[in-house]
């Protein structure tokens, strides 16, 4: 039985200058190996703007002053990806993606839970429960007790509630800038030397916070961030996880925030405005991010989702309000992508959400848990998401 | 004992109460209007507005934009609330009605960023839990459950009786009424009792508006009840009041309350002879608070060495007695509330009705150990944003680094100069430049898996 301790020096030894080799070590495409990077869009992003229903005329009738326009010549004109859907003109990085099948787009998603409470609904997507307050995430759930904080990784400063539970994690705002604020003392050798003893489980955890510390200092002047990514906080994080990946750090999970998206006023439309504010860098972070990783993209997937949508009218503020269904996306190794998935019910009337919102034709559980089990393959559906036992895949893994 | 009893000692404290004795220190602090608190007066004044009438806190705290909105910046009240309690653990003398407040406040959790609990979340701190701390259970039961923080955050608010066709029963509270307040998840109850109580607590909600507890007849289910072996005649709100007397007095409330309380002060797995004690205490003196944390103070588990510093400190511990150890007061400013925050700990925004947990494997993580000794590090230097430090005083200018930790290991950590932490400490600030020496030694001690410990 390994003791924590000897897994970290183990992976560390591993980790530093054998990097392929390691690789090669490893079966072809053994989910051990692989790696979800869960991106939130916090906010509610509106899922009708980032993926655009361009064939459905109730689009254009609901939002005189938001729409984006069809594809076609205009500028600021949706992106097309197939006869219906289109893409935020914001979002071009990720046209060649969509095309070279790596990227995937779900609509309609979300929760089956009314709620339109950003807290409510962030929390039930991230401890994968409707209805009852948690304290550990459907992320967390997939890792291991035992391995070393660094498999589970929050690029922020406090750990979301995804990544919170019994498995070691970790938040850092930065890798550059984690660890220690010694102010040029001694202060991580002399803190090492005073947690090197102790049994109890705080003892332990600061031995373990220690070695994570000394580790993501050696990855970072191993690994310098990658150029390409947009500037700002988003890209930034991106670069980071792209970093802990190409250093054979054994992550496992990394969660992402994404802000901007609660666009209840200037919400703008494919030239200007907040959404469009919103939508470049993550679209820029995201295309850096495949180019940065290269081959190893093979063994990522970037799966990026929201609380929840936004109405289908506009209000008076140029801006729409919290929602129900949204869109959101898979990219990455393992992806088939290149399509629109998930059931389209339409925007008439009738058919919105208490005559409002987009309708949730398919349950966010069953995105996530196609993904976590072919990907990560976790396959006890109850642990992951308990009261949840599986739905219809979607195929978007394959 | 102050670690416990107490949020850790402040510079001095040890001294004092060695030679006022134990007993008499705790026999004081059981009477805590008695005790002169010039000092917890003064620091809570910087936050005194978030302690106003919800009805004023909408415009004491309005978001001003251009006169439009006047919508609730509860951002700021939130922040001024957590400082309105942290301030006073930090610099209150009547530190055990502190430390109830917090055992209380867990136990009763409620969730401030849940509509309007927003404006009832501090007031129901002050006035149901800081006031009932450390009185009968019962007074303090009912104070919670009259509540409106209580009845809009586990929905007990909205719950009437059935209609012919719509459901209008809502069981939320009164499954936490009897799983988490009083009986505990095995204190013998069924799927059946929860029902009935709901319908007995039928009516029990606020006023419009927000305004306070009203009884309403109009939502009230007017059936017979039988709940937990007993029937309850119809009586309107009686019916409630009866109920919450019958589970004060429960022998199952008298197990599940011992069990958290010996938990909190002796060790994360109670021993069964603390248990049995504090039991009899509160059987026998009908459910008083002060009766049976003497039990608990005065048993033998209490003072057992392995009972002593066998517990990891929570966050909001750790914060509260550094500051304290370091002759700490807030400064007036929010900051401390947001590294309690940063550390994992956030007063009032907890949404589990479970509370904050007590154990060492819930708090034992690398982010959060790590995150305080950081925050160790900024305190050493002096000037930790929020507060206010006395390092001169604790920590005069030392002329060898042996003598800095000699200093350090009995003022911070009360141990003797021949301690493996105090060598440690020395040897390793031998190796830092003078000026930080200091610093140095005071990062370590307040970072150091010691000072973690209780």
């Amino acid at each position: 039985m390994f003791h924590r301790r000897d897994l970290l020096k183990g992976a560390v030894a591993l980790g530093l200058g054998q990097a392929t080799s390691r690789l090669a070590f490893a079966a072809p495409g053994s989910p051990e190996q692989n790696t979800l990077v869960c991106v939130f869009l916090r906010g509610g992003v509106d899922g009708l703007s980032m993926v655009v229903p361009y064939h459905d005329p109730d689009y254009y009738k609901a939002r005189p002053g938001i729409a984006i326009p069809k594809p076609g010549t205009r500028k600021g004109s949706a992106i097309k990806l197939d006869r219906r859907f289109g893409l935020h003109p914001a979002m071009e990085s990720l046209q060649p993606l969509f095309q070279r099948k790596k990227l995937a787009v779900i609509h309609a998603v979300g929760s089956p839970h009314e709620t339109r409470s950003h807290f409510d609904a962030q929390d039930y997507m991230e401890s994968g429960v409707l209805g009852r307050a948690r304290s550990d995430g459907w992320l967390n759930r997939c890792l291991s007790r035992q391995a070393s904080p660094l498999q589970g990784v929050a690029l922020s400063g406090d750990l979301p509630l995804m990544l919170r539970g019994p498995s070691p994690t970790i938040a850092m705002s930065g890798m550059d800038k984690f660890g220690l604020r010694a102010r040029k003392m001694p202060l991580e050798k002399a803190f090492g030397s005073l947690y090197e003893q102790g049994q109890t489980a705080g003892a332990k955890a600061g031995r373990d916070a220690l070695e994570v510390v000394r580790r993501v200092k050696a990855l970072s002047k191993k690994t310098p961030a990658a150029k390409g990514y947009p500037k700002g906080a988003t890209g930034a994080r991106f670069a980071d996880v792209a970093r802990l990946i190409k250093s054979d750090a054994s992550l496992r999970c990394a969660a992402i925030d994404v802000g901007g998206f609660d666009t209840h006023t200037g919400q703008g439309n494919g030239e200007r405005g907040r959404l469009k504010n919103a939508l470049e860098p993550l679209a820029k972070s995201m295309r850096a991010f495949d180019e940065d990783l290269g081959a190893r993209m093979d063994r990522v997937v970037v799966l990026v989702m929201s609380e929840f949508g936004r109405t289908a009218h506009q209000n008076g503020s140029g801006g729409t309000d919290h929602g129900h269904g949204t869109a959101m996306m898979a990219m990455g190794g393992g992806v088939r992508g290149g399509r629109v998935y998930g059931k389209w019910p339409g925007l008439a009337k009738d058919k919105l959400h208490q005559g409002r919102d987009l309708e949730v034709t398919t349950d966010f559980r069953d995105l996530f848990w196609e993904v976590t089990q072919k990907h990560l393959g976790v396959s006890d559906v109850g642990k992951i998401f308990p009261g949840y036992s599986g739905g219809k895949a979607l195929g978007v893994m394959g | 004992m102050l670690g416990r009893f107490a949020f850790g000692p402040r510079p001095g404290d040890v001294q004092r109460v060695t030679k006022m004795g134990a007993d008499k220190w705790f026999e004081a602090q059981l009477k805590p209007n008695a005790i002169d608190d010039a000092s917890g007066m003064r620091a809570v004044a910087s936050y005194a507005k978030s302690l106003e009438a919800p009805e004023k806190l909408g415009a004491l705290y309005a978001k001003d934009k251009g006169g439009k909105f006047d919508k609730l910046d509860f951002r700021k009240l939130a922040k001024d609330a957590q400082m309105s309690q942290l301030a006073r653990y930090i610099s209150s003398e009547r530190q055990l009605q502190e430390v109830m407040t917090d055992f209380w406040g867990n136990h009763f959790n409620v969730f401030a960023r849940k509509g309007k609990v927003k404006i009832h979340a501090n007031q129901f701190l002050e006035t149901a839990i800081r006031a009932n701390a450390l009185g009968r259970f019962e007074t303090l039961l009912r104070a919670t459950a009259q509540h409106p923080a209580m009845l809009i955050y586990l929905d007990n608010a909205r719950s009437r009786r059935d209609g012919k066709k719509k459901r209008g029963l809502n069981e939320n509270y009164a499954r936490e009424l009897l799983e988490l307040h009083t009986l505990g998840v095995d204190g013998g109850y069924t799927q059946k009792d929860i029902i009935e109580v709901a319908r007995i607590l039928t009516g029990w909600t606020v006023k419009g508006k927000g305004a306070g507890y009203v009884f309403n007849p109009k939502m009230h289910d007017r059936g017979e009840k039988k709940a937990l072996g007993k029937t309850f005649a119809p009586a309107g709100e009686q019916e409630g009041l009866a109920l919450l007397t019958l589970l004060a007095a429960h022998p199952s409330t008298a197990r599940h309350l011992s069990t958290k309380l010996c938990a909190r002060f002796v060790a994360d797995q109670p021993p069964a002879s603390c248990v049995k004690v504090a039991e009899a205490a509160y059987k026998k003196s009908k459910g008083e608070i002060a009766v049976v944390l003497r039990a608990i103070f005065q048993s033998p588990s209490f003072w057992a060495p392995k009972h002593r510093n066998n517990k990891l400190k929570t966050p909001l511990e750790f914060l509260v007695s550094a500051v304290r150890a370091l002759g700490g007061h807030p400064d007036g400013s929010p900051k401390l509330a947001q590294h309690l925050g940063s550390l994992g700990q956030p007063l009032l925004m907890l949404p589990i009705p479970t509370g904050y947990p007590e154990e060492e494997a819930a708090w034992a993580s690398s982010q959060g150990i790590l995150q305080r000794m950081n925050i160790a590090t900024l305190m050493a230097t002096g000037s930790l944003p929020g507060a206010t430090l006395a390092l001169d005083t604790v920590v005069p200018e030392q002329t060898s680094a042996q003598d800095l930790a000699k200093v350090v290991g009995a003022r911070i950590l009360g141990q003797v100069e021949s301690s493996k932490t105090v060598g440690l400490i020395a040897e390793q600030v031998k190796n830092t430049r003078p000026k930080d020496a200091r610093t140095m030694a005071l990062a370590l001690a307040l970072g150091g898996p010691d000072f973690q410990r209780q």
